[in-house]
């Protein structure tokens, strides 16, 4: 096995938030080093094709399903640089108060290790540095916060025509809070809605790791590597505190890469992968597990589908993937007498006619000539809105390993999934509700879609006590102290809406609280042995 | 220009819209035209293929189902841009074609004495059909309605899924950076 030089920080991933601890510890004199399993990336790689884009999503060891509901691992994580943030639609709604305190306030799930009020400030910061677009005013179900730093996007003919049967229906609407410009930003360009955000943005007007932090990484002098699977994390002698990494490069040559600091930011499923992979003597249920809580409470949202084809045309080839505008109505969790839990709808999402989001699976029954037909006449007047629904953590949605070990001899993720009773009943009610709209707004015919699973959360959760949680409120791991981890991992519920704000939020309080207090997360290994 | 008004009133015109044919050159069509062999499919393999793209959508052979698939199956996986990529499902992507086509053949010659490709085209569009609910009986390939999936939006791909097919729906492709080919 190689060794590499020692860095003072070592981060597993450069997804949104590796690349963000990149650059931000780079900035402040850190020497920092990127180990990415996928391929390097540039903006020009991003090829305009549903086809093409599929590069983009997973593309290791598979991860093993289990259960009633499929978590679609593959389409919801990345591949090479970026990561699954490479291809988000960049919509960035806040957590709800609420949301942090749903063991408090209503007896379910989890509490979070912090309030809101705490990290408010952080999503402030990040909307103004990174650029978001939205109307703060529209949104009337909107926590506090600043107002956006840019006006709305443009709509589409397709939103407002689904937004009348909000409107006839006494349901409120507005822009959606997006990280995507709607005017020049920060040197970035405004969006020109062409509906490829799902293939990644090349201009730059969506505000993925390779348009914001990873250029600030590589200026301030972090080192990224591609094809290098992180296969586990090594202690020292003592067991006491990590000393970096060992990883395979994609010619089979392994190495060691020390370093004072081991940031996890592989996303969830595979974050939690590599803890129960780094087990040890000391640590016989994986590596920081002594809450045996390693992989648990894993979560999804579910998404459910509703399309209609309407009179007027509604151009869906148009827009943002994401859609164009959000109701968050359906927030409060307790407002109905079946399904718990929170959800907003998304309205116009851009739609081409094929791959799995595409029109022709919106009517997957279709085949021959009416396939054909509807799809000749759908391209022109299809419409669509799908949820972001919360689905409650369980401590038997998990992720283990497997018996079955990938071409590096590390045993596969698996995966167990269910979705509950409540769930169910919360899916049924978003499904009778959509329905209504659409009919409302005028839909000619309008049908459920399928139900899939979006965002993948929780496995490595936070909180304060030991004993029920991962990490502490900043991600850092109860059992080691130079061991952090980061991403939607640590969420330990998921509200309604989709996760990478909070991501970015969560980072930047951590990463602040890094560089005030580096000997709290860092202990110099240069004079220990690794383990084992 | 109002927010809500922009795209409603404006004209396709007003986008830039850059339809280059050139790539047709390099197509899975141009490729079924040419006769080009196949390097995974056996010519069984590909007649089955062919017979069950023009039952899910009709043109599916002529835009080159079969080599899509067939070269997509012959690269590196990581690169390979098949939609089974999302399906998470545990066999190889060759495994996954190859032994559904064998089960259609299976049921073919079980039920009609004979290849899928001599299927009369009113009983096969029923098979094809029911694989999307269950498996027939006897059915030994991959998760029956998994394959019509796949199978169907694979016929999309490579008949709209291009900037040839979005010109065929009249609709503009509005790239950023156009596909070197189409797949």
């Amino acid at each position: 096995m190689r060794v590499n030089d020692k860095v003072d920080a070592v981060i597993v991933g450069a997804g949104a938030a590796g690349c963000m601890f990149a650059a931000k510890l780079a900035a402040a004199g850190k020497s920092v080093a990127v180990l990415e399993a996928g391929p390097a990336r540039q903006t020009s790689d991003l090829i305009s094709s549903q086809i093409w884009a599929r590069r983009l999503k997973w593309g290791g060891s598979p991860v093993l399903g289990e259960g009633n509901t499929t978590i679609g691992y593959t389409m919801n994580s990345g591949w090479g640089y970026g990561g699954a943030a490479l291809h988000h639609f960049a919509l960035w709604p806040r957590l709800h108060a609420e949301d942090f305190k749903l063991k408090s306030l209503y007896g379910k799930g989890l509490d979070w290790p912090m309030d809101y009020e705490t990290l408010r400030p952080y999503y402030d910061f990040i909307q103004t540095e990174v650029g978001l677009s939205g109307d703060a005013g529209a949104e009337i179900w909107r926590p506090p916060g600043d107002p956006y730093p840019m006006k709305p996007l443009a709509s589409t003919p397709q939103a407002d025509i689904i937004a009348r049967g909000f409107s006839r229906l006494g349901f409120s609407t507005a822009p959606l809070p997006a990280a995507i410009n709607s005017e020049w930003y920060n040197g970035r360009p405004p969006c020109i809605y062409d509906g490829w955000c799902d293939a990644g943005c090349p201009i730059n007007a969506l505000a993925h790791p390779l348009a914001i932090y990873k250029p600030r990484a590589e200026q301030a002098g972090a080192v990224f590597r591609s094809g290098s699977m992180v296969t586990r994390v090594l202690l020292e002698r003592k067991q006491q505190y990590v000393t970096g990494v060992r990883f395979v490069a994609t010619n089979g040559q392994q190495y060691f890469q020390p370093a004072d600091t081991v940031i996890l930011a592989a996303h969830a499923v595979q974050n939690a992968r590599l803890l129960l992979n780094s087990s040890t003597p000391g640590f016989a249920d994986g590596l920081a597990n002594s809450s045996k809580l390693v992989g648990k409470y894993f979560m999804t949202h579910f998404a459910a589908g509703i399309f209609g084809l309407f009179r007027e045309k509604t151009h869906p080839y148009l827009g943002l993937t994401g859609g164009h505008l959000i109701s968050q109505d359906g927030y409060v969790k307790d407002q109905r007498k079946n399904g718990f839990g929170s959800y907003q709808w998304v309205i116009g999402a851009a739609m081409k006619p094929n791959d799995l989001l595409g029109i022709a699976n919106s009517r997957p029954e279709l085949i021959g000539n009416e396939l054909h037909e509807f799809l000749t006449r759908a391209a022109f007047h299809l419409g669509t809105m799908g949820t972001t629904a919360e689905v409650l953590p369980e401590i038997s949605n998990r992720i283990e390993t497997s018996t079955q070990k990938d071409r590096n001899g590390m045993p596969l993720a698996r995966v167990i999934y269910n979705h509950s009773e409540n769930t169910r009943l919360l899916i049924k009610h978003c499904q009778s509700e959509g329905l209504e709209i659409f009919k409302s707004a005028g839909a000619l015919q309008s049908w459920e879609g399928g139900v899939g699973n979006v965002h993948l959360m929780g496995g490595t959760i936070m909180g304060k006590d030991p004993g029920s949680s991962v990490t502490d409120e900043y991600g850092r791991t109860h059992d080691v102290p130079n061991l952090v981890i980061a991403g939607s991992g640590l969420f330990p519920t998921c509200g309604g809406v989709n996760p990478t704000f909070t991501i970015h939020a969560l980072t930047q309080r951590t990463i602040e609280r890094m560089l005030n207090n580096w000997n709290d997360f860092s202990i110099s290994s240069q004079n220990q042995g690794n383990y084992p | 220009m109002d927010r809500r008004n922009f795209i409603k009133t404006s004209t396709l015109s007003a986008l830039s819209i850059k339809m280059d044919v050139a790539a047709a050159a390099f197509t899975p069509a141009a490729e079924k035209k040419a006769g080009t062999p196949l390097s995974i499919f056996s010519n069984i393999e590909q007649r089955t293929l062919e017979k069950l793209g023009e039952i899910l959508l009709p043109g599916a052979t002529e835009a080159g189902i079969a080599q899509y698939i067939d070269h997509q199956l012959s690269i590196d996986p990581e690169d390979a841009l098949l939609f089974l990529r999302y399906m998470d499902q545990p066999l190889q992507p060759g495994t996954f074609y190859r032994q559904g086509l064998k089960a259609v053949n299976d049921w073919a010659q079980e039920q009609h004495g004979g290849d899928f490709s001599e299927v009369p085209d009113e009983a096969a569009e029923q098979f094809v059909r029911s694989l999307s609910r269950e498996a027939p009986v006897h059915w030994k390939g991959p998760p029956a309605p998994l394959f019509y999936l796949v199978l169907r939006t694979d016929v999309v791909d490579v008949v709209y899924g291009t900037m040839e097919g979005f010109r065929k729906l009249g609709i503009p492709y509005m790239e950023h950076i156009k596909p070197p080919t189409p797949w």
